[in-house]
């Protein structure tokens, strides 16, 4: 009897949910911003300034929520999965470009809405200051000449993307990828500090990551992996100038929403992001940082997101790391 | 419920003997000796070993003894009851909290563990109340933790 | 001098004030509950610390631990149930103190000491730790290898009840540790296709249920009424300890000394220090017949202990990274997060957080004084909560604790299995401790050895390659056959009488 009585109830409460969204102008709720990676790294930085000037754009709470592990997948798949209302955004990595090479899941860039690049931060090489080597070119001779693992790397887990980025220069230049071996780390960091001790001789990563040991005169940066040399490296000169191969990287941070999201919303979404990202608060905050600072809108980051996902599986493939 | 070292040893012989061989599916690092492979395969082998010393142990010391030592509570049928509903109650929870709600879903919770505790039943509904709700209040809105708001009957917040 | 001032001004700032009286009245009440113990306190307060500044958030968790296991004592006193691990070891002497009327003089030494080894402790970090931090510059994976294996190893030999069942709760850790594909080689394992199982077994969810909902399975199995509190007296309590000190300075010391090694070696912790000191103060003294009958004497020295283990434990957590305890343990995702990253670096690129740090181990600890006195008075009330209303609400405190380490329900299905899980092990007599430390410790393993493999091509004898790797190694393997050589020993001493 009781039970008769209430299911209609529950069904008037379904529709009643399901209908009021449409009548009331997004957002009419708090919003949650997936971030994929743990809190205190960069990813949760730009998140977290991100959502802060999202919600003064939207005037509801952005909420950052920390999905970690499995290098990214658990918290790509939270955004992927969410309902497409507008209600759940995530900043999506490069990673997401990586993950599915491995065969770690069937996720792709294909499954989500791209509203804009927020963030990038080009690929660096770094050896410590009391290394050989004093420019790109010699450190390049050393790893062709020297017997295989004899030099080591490391900065990231074993197939992460500064992993990526050492082979792809190391392809570039044809120098036989059994030549260095990758010592995993847990983050470029944990990798800087054994380069200091004098465990492994050269670290790939952005060159941000070890400003604190290169003021401190630890660290010598030999080159970056962009166009142009970097603001804040002036020493460090471009890959193409300084051993002449064209390899390019540069890890970016994208705010991405699951697929299938309303027009209206997205539109809306899109240029709060977009005022967000030209705010003061934001460039100033990205640069006191040390982050790159990189724009690009929706159509221009789908592109660029699909183009990095060849290059960096076409690596995958040559060095064995995908599935 | 106690097991004896020789129930105990066994367990965790078979257990290192199936964990070893799971971990044989994982390779080493190209290029390297060691790799996923390693820390199973050596935690495997230490279960198999400590399982055997335990057996031998247990052989020595424990004959004319029960596999399993039934202690007084493991009789009565009531406390097994207890203990099953309380597990099932929070499976029962983590299936439905995302879809029904935090504050829901923890009130029936609290509520039914009050009765299977004997609390009161005149006190049941108000201490379950009170505490959900000062739980929703203070990691929901104060510490932001995304606690699920349901898809039906959600509140405000 | 410049960063001193400014980490007094980070520290005496009124929110930071706040947040440590908070989280010293939030310590008390869960370390003065039977079941929850100083790493549960720890445990809850990580969703909160999440939304603070670092200061704020190392203030609460390091208030909060340290008032936890004094008054983990409290119960232990007055109704000779220890509110934590910690306090188990000396519960018969302060419980008999109480009944024989003396229990001014038994709960205020145990504030008292209390104190005095928190704060000795805490030197010790403060002279050490900086000291501690140039020798670990020099280490590489090879030295942390050993230093991991070492703890692992010591948490085994030191751990009370049968060798066996604790490599039993070893291997069930490790075994855990196993699961997910962030371990040095990505690659996935026992994930059985579960996006969730990916990343892992978080190490918090699976410890609420270790400790705290098996202990919720255990008082619906267990349950029992709790006999009635005993009033606590509080005239003269804190005076009355200048006598003790002066009768027993040399107790205190040892104490002092003892426990704050003990908590610096990884993985042993404070319940650890209790056991041992209780059981060295009865091995000197001159009236070993008094202990366990309600002897002052123990509680000086082992009061004194847990808690300079709990300073003790930082000195390894904030030079190497490597938890001295399970609370620890938590500490470093704590400070991680709040970009603090622990290392020997942290000293120079941190140096007004870590002396801010400091002042608030000192703040903490003598802000003890006035909080347990008070907390002694609060006891009746608090303790007369009954079981079976604060049973259903910690369950619930669990869950949230859970929930919001995975932002997820996976992290209640964590926190579910290792509730039961907890459950048969107690029941079994398989201790809690080494399975915590096999889940924390094994991922810190596998990385160091790994790395060392390939650092070394392969050669396992580059672990004796450097004179600190092949001290800790041998150090190591010492330990590990010192059960062989004491039972060799042991066996001719009865021959021979």
């Amino acid at each position: 009897m009781k039970r008769r009585s209430f299911l209609p109830l529950v069904a008037a409460a379904l529709t009643l949910t399901a209908v009021t969204p449409a009548l009331a102008e997004y957002p009419e709720r708090p919003i949650e911003m997936i971030v994929p990676w743990g809190a205190g790294g960069g990813t949760d930085a730009v998140g977290r300034i991100f959502a802060q000037m999202l919600q003064q754009e939207l005037g509801k709470p952005v909420n950052v929520v920390n999905r970690t592990g499995g290098s990214g997948v658990v918290g790509h798949t939270a955004i992927s999965r969410a309902r497409p209302d507008g209600y759940t955004i995530g900043v999506v990595t490069i990673e997401i470009d990586m993950m599915h090479w491995q065969g770690l899941t069937q996720l792709t860039h294909e499954d989500f809405d791209f509203l804009a690049m927020v963030n990038a931060d080009p690929g660096g090489l770094m050896v410590a200051e009391d290394a050989p080597w004093k420019t790109a070119a010699e450190l390049r001779d050393a790893m062709k000449s020297e017997a295989p693992g004899t030099l080591k790397a490391s900065g990231t887990g074993q197939g992460g993307i500064w992993h990526l980025n050492m082979l792809g220069w190391m392809l570039s230049e044809d120098i036989p990828l059994q030549n260095v071996a990758w010592v995993p780390s847990q983050g470029a960091s944990a990798g800087l500090t054994d380069m200091v001790a004098g465990g492994v001789q050269l670290v790939p990563s952005s060159l941000a990551e070890g400003r604190a040991l290169i003021d401190a005169g630890r660290v010598r940066a030999l080159a970056s992996m962009s166009d142009e040399p970097q603001a804040m490296f002036p020493d460090a000169p471009p890959l193409k100038e300084a051993t002449g191969s064209d390899w390019k990287l540069s890890v970016w941070r994208t705010i991405a929403a699951p697929k299938g999201m309303p027009d209206d919303v997205r539109a809306k979404l899109t240029a709060a992001i977009q005022k967000a990202y030209e705010s003061k608060e934001y460039q100033d905050f990205m640069t006191e940082r040390g982050f790159g600072l990189r724009w690009a809108g929706p159509e221009d980051t789908t592109r660029i997101v699909a183009e990095d996902d060849a290059t960096l599986g076409a690596i995958m493939k040559e060095a064995g790391l995908a599935k | 419920m106690r097991l004896g070292d020789r129930a105990l040893g066994l367990l965790t012989l078979l257990g290192g003997v199936a964990l070893f061989l799971a971990s044989m599916q994982f390779s080493p690092l190209p290029g390297q000796k060691y790799g996923a492979e390693t820390l199973p395969e050596v935690v495997a082998v230490m279960a198999i070993v400590l399982g055997l010393v335990m057996l031998v142990q247990g052989l020595r010391h424990e004959s004319g003894m029960a596999l399993v030592e039934i202690t007084d509570w493991a009789r009565d049928g009531g406390t097994w009851a207890k203990l099953a509903a309380a597990t099932v109650l929070i499976a029962v929870y983590c299936v439905v909290l995302d879809r029904v709600g935090f504050t829901i879903s923890s009130l029936v919770l609290v509520a039914i563990m009050l009765w299977l505790t004997r609390t009161r039943p005149i006190l049941i509904l108000p201490i379950a109340v009170v505490t959900v709700l000062v739980v929703q209040f203070a990691f929901g809105r104060m510490l932001l933790v995304p606690l699920p708001r349901g898809e039906l009957l959600s509140l405000p917040w | 001098m410049s960063t001193l001032s400014q980490s007094f001004a980070l520290v005496f700032d009124w929110q930071i004030l706040m947040v440590m009286l908070l989280s010293g009245a939030f310590g008390l009440f869960v370390g003065a509950i039977p079941g929850l113990t100083a790493t549960m306190a720890t445990a809850l307060l990580v969703p909160i610390t999440f939304f603070m500044e670092p200061i704020a958030a190392i203030a609460a968790i390091v208030t909060a631990s340290a008032m936890a296991i004094f008054s983990g004592d409290i119960p232990g006193a007055l109704l000779r149930i220890p509110g934590t691990p910690a306090s188990a070891a000396y519960v018969d002497d302060s419980y008999q103190m109480t009944r024989s009327g003396r229990g001014p003089e038994a709960l205020g030494a145990l504030l008292v000491f209390s104190v005095i080894g928190g704060i000795f402790g805490t030197i010790v970090l403060i002279v050490a730790s900086p000291l501690l931090a140039e020798v670990a510059l020099k280490f590489s994976s090879f030295e942390y290898f050993w230093l991991v294996l070492l703890g692992l190893s010591a948490a085994i030999f030191v751990s009370p009840g049968s060798v066996t069942r604790g490599l039993v709760a070893l291997v069930i850790g490790l075994v855990a540790a196993c699961v997910g594909m962030d371990n040095p080689t990505a690659e996935p394992r026992f994930t059985f296709g579960n996006v969730d199982l990916l990343g892992g077994i978080s190490f918090i969810p699976a410890m609420i249920g270790l400790f705290a909902l098996a202990e919720v399975f255990r008082y619906m199995v267990h349950g029992h009424k709790l006999p009635p509190p005993l009033k606590p007296e509080t005239k003269g309590m804190i005076r009355s300890q200048w006598a003790v000190l002066k009768r027993y300075p040399k107790q205190t010391m040892r104490g002092n000394i003892t426990g704050t090694l003990i908590g610096a070696l990884p993985g042993a912790g404070a319940d650890i220090a209790a056991w041992i000191s209780y059981a060295m103060s009865k091995r000197f003294s001159r009236e070993p017949e008094k202990f366990g009958k309600g002897h002052v004497e123990g509680l000086v020295e082992a009061g004194a202990s847990n808690n300079s283990a709990v300073s003790g434990a930082w000195i390894p957590a904030l030079v190497f990274g490597i938890p001295g305890d399970s609370i620890t343990a938590i500490v470093i995702g704590v400070l991680y997060i709040k970009g603090m990253n622990p290392g020997p670096t942290i000293f120079i690129e941190q140096a007004t957080m870590i002396n801010a740090l400091f002042i608030v181990f000192l703040l903490a600890n003598l802000l003890m004084i006035p909080l347990g006195w008070i907390a002694i008075r609060a006891s009746t009330t608090i303790l007369a909560v009954p079981q079976r209303i604060l049973m259903p609400i910690i369950l619930l405190f669990c869950i949230v604790g859970a929930f919001a380490i995975t932002n997820s329900v996976f992290g209640v299905i964590l926190m579910l299995c290792f509730g039961v899980l907890g459950f048969i092990m107690e029941e079994n007599d398989i201790p809690i401790a080494p399975a915590i430390l096999g889940l924390v410790l094994g991922p810190m393993l596998e990385q160091h050895f790994i790395t060392s493999m390939i650092k070394s091509n392969g050669n396992l004898l580059e672990f004796f390659g450097r004179p600190i790797a092949a001290g800790l190694g041998i150090m190591t393997i010492v330990i590990w056959c010192l059960p062989l050589i004491l039972r060799l020993f042991r066996g001719r001493k009865q021959a021979m009488a």
